[in-house]
């Protein structure tokens, strides 16, 4: 490498397949991939911000000697779509629903937030004053995170122009180069109506985009619960060793039961309280079973009220 | 020549002469994705020839290949860009890329009934030399229905399957209310007498007349012909199956409950589509 990436790290996972996993404090905030299909290079989710996606076209331009023919975007996201633009002679891929999603959701959004940033700066606010309000906790901790993430988005904002996928399918659709084959599958509804997946059968490799949160509280607001059960189901069924999450570090079978776990006391504990009738603060209060009720995860707050809220509506 | 027959659409004849297929071209405003890979690079590169000479601008996006039959495929690495296929063809002519094109390989096929004497012909009378013959396999294939948005103006590639080939894939340009059918519409033509069931041909034309369509070409026919006509070419073969069918694929029996539609379109037509749906029974 002629240059060291300075919002993700790399991990060469076989030869000519990369993880690059977002770096604390850097401005990736989502995990993506990169993988020499021979002859070809194919990048897998851009990050959010543009200076990640632009370190992530150089990365793949360097590691491979090629510049990316194909783009696959694993959700509507903003995190995972920030740096498309800086692919702009690949081909970009998704399902049929994340375009719709892209062109629905933030076609409506992004304008507006581009041309009147408030939203985004309120949140900013929100996210320090909770984080003064409760100092040295895992809340303040997650709130600051928020707080970040919020910056970088809002300085991103300026240059970020919405790149739309123009190649979609439903089911599953396949790429081949001329050393390896990759398989995109749509695995949705998970964590959003729109998810695929990326599978390296010969190497035993997975990339989930968000269907996989590994070590960190899942954002589940735009999700589906028990299809995201099903989708990690589907996970284990893969001939597939290795996965690399949306969120966290690259991780084996162990995490996505572990998430799997996760995601069912979730929906155990969001039936327990609208049986119960409880409020949303009371569900809060709710404990976990373990090992979530312990995660040291900043996100966990910030996340778990944001996911409840949604789900008890 | 390339025929234009819509704002976005422009084709290519067949030629019988040596079995090249219809040939299509979708221009958006970030490219053109090209419908078939001809039967030759001489038929590509013909068609290369007329998209220069309609002056089509932008770059191939890609080349979409209907199904694995040779005359649809042999051209397709002569255009550069990525091959879309369904999951089927891809394997199918991965596996054709791996034969040997010979005439003596060829004529030995022909003999163990693995290939047909008409494509035998024709291949030869197409490329009568084979020698450095490289099939270039599709490089991005699906399972489910496919979308490419070339700026403008999408295509969707559809697997329907068929009896001429059960990986057929068909072509469908919403926003000019085309389809290409590729061969799907054709019986079998690869085992024996030509095939027709009517568990495959029934379903496959509910799923032809689900599209929006106004116009269709069928690969090997002359010109596109409209929905009216095609929903008359398919109910009639609708009929026929279910005569066929009702009758305990008798032909005798079939024909006679046949005579209206003998009469309207004549006695060698609707005996040769009895006689597939009877084969296909068989």
């Amino acid at each position: 490498m002629n240059f060291e990436p300075a919002h993700f790290n790399l991990q060469e996972l076989a030869g000519g397949v990369w993880a690059a996993i977002d770096r604390s404090g850097g401005a990736a905030h989502s995990n993506a991939g990169i993988v020499n299909l021979g002859g070809r290079t194919l990048v897998f989710d851009t990050f959010l911000t543009v200076t990640a996606g632009e370190d992530l076209r150089r990365a793949a331009d360097t590691l491979t000697g090629h510049q990316a023919e194909w783009l696959v975007i694993s959700h509507f996201h903003l995190d995972h779509i920030g740096g498309s633009q800086f692919f702009p002679f690949a081909q970009i891929i998704s399902t049929v629903e994340t375009r719709r999603l892209m062109q629905g959701e933030l076609g409506s959004t992004l304008p507006g937030w581009k041309r009147n940033p408030s939203p985004v700066i309120e949140e900013i606010r929100s996210m320090e004053s909770l984080a003064a309000g409760s100092p040295g906790t895992l809340l303040a901790a997650g709130a600051l995170a928020q707080a970040r993430f919020d910056r970088d988005l809002l300085e991103t904002l300026p240059d970020l122009h919405l790149v739309l996928p123009d190649t979609t399918f439903t089911g599953r659709l396949a790429l081949h180069g001329s050393t390896r084959s990759v398989d995109l599958i749509d695995l949705s509804p998970a964590h959003t109506s729109g998810d695929c997946i990326l599978v390296l059968p010969g190497e035993r490799i997975a990339f989930t985009g968000d269907i996989g949160f590994f070590g960190t509280t899942p954002f589940m607001v735009w999700g589906d619960p028990r299809g995201w059960l099903r989708a990690l189901d589907a996970l284990l069924d893969l001939p597939v060793d290795t996965f690399v999450p949306g969120h966290g570090p690259v991780g084996t079978r162990e995490d996505v039961r572990l998430q799997h776990g996760y995601v069912q006391a979730i929906i155990d504990l969001v039936d327990c309280a609208k049986r119960d009738r409880l409020t949303l603060s009371q569900a809060l209060a709710l404990p976990l079973p373990e090992p979530y009720e312990s995660w040291p995860d900043p996100w966990r707050g910030i996340m778990m009220e944001a996911n409840l809220g949604k789900l008890l509506e | 020549m390339i025929n234009k027959i819509s704002p976005h659409v422009y084709w290519t004849p067949p030629n019988h002469d040596t079995d090249r297929p219809i040939m299509g071209a979708v221009c958006g405003k970030r490219g053109v994705l090209v419908i078939e890979g001809g039967n030759s690079e001489a038929h590509a590169r013909q068609f290369l020839q007329g998209m220069a000479e309609a002056r089509l601008a932008g770059p191939i996006l890609g080349v979409a290949i209907t199904h694995w039959h040779w005359d649809h495929v042999f051209g397709a690495g002569v255009f550069g860009a990525p091959i879309f296929a369904s999951e089927a063809t891809r394997r199918l002519v991965a596996w054709m890329a791996g034969l040997d094109w010979s005439d003596e390989a060829l004529d030995r096929r022909v003999e163990e009934g693995l290939e047909i004497d008409f494509c035998r012909v024709n291949l030869k009378r197409e490329l009568p030399d084979r020698t450095g013959l490289k099939i270039t396999p599709p490089n991005v294939s699906f399972e489910g229905p496919a979308t490419i948005d070339l700026g403008g103006v999408t295509v969707r590639l559809v697997p329907v399957g068929g009896d001429h080939a059960s990986d057929s894939t068909v072509v469908f340009i919403p926003e000019d209310k085309i389809l290409f059918t590729g061969d799907c519409l054709y019986p079998d033509l690869h085992h024996g007498p030509d095939r027709y069931t009517t568990a495959r041909l029934f379903p496959l034309i509910d799923t032809i007349l689900s599209f929006d369509a106004e116009i269709f070409f069928g690969s090997h026919q002359d010109k596109p012909i409209s929905r009216a006509d095609m929903v008359r070419d398919l109910a009639l073969h609708k009929t026929i199956g279910r005569a066929a069918e009702s009758t305990g694929f008798n032909r005798q029996a079939a024909l006679s409950i046949l005579e209206d539609e003998i009469a309207r379109w004549g006695r060698e037509d609707i005996e040769e589509i009895v006689a597939a749906f009877i084969a296909g029974e068989k």
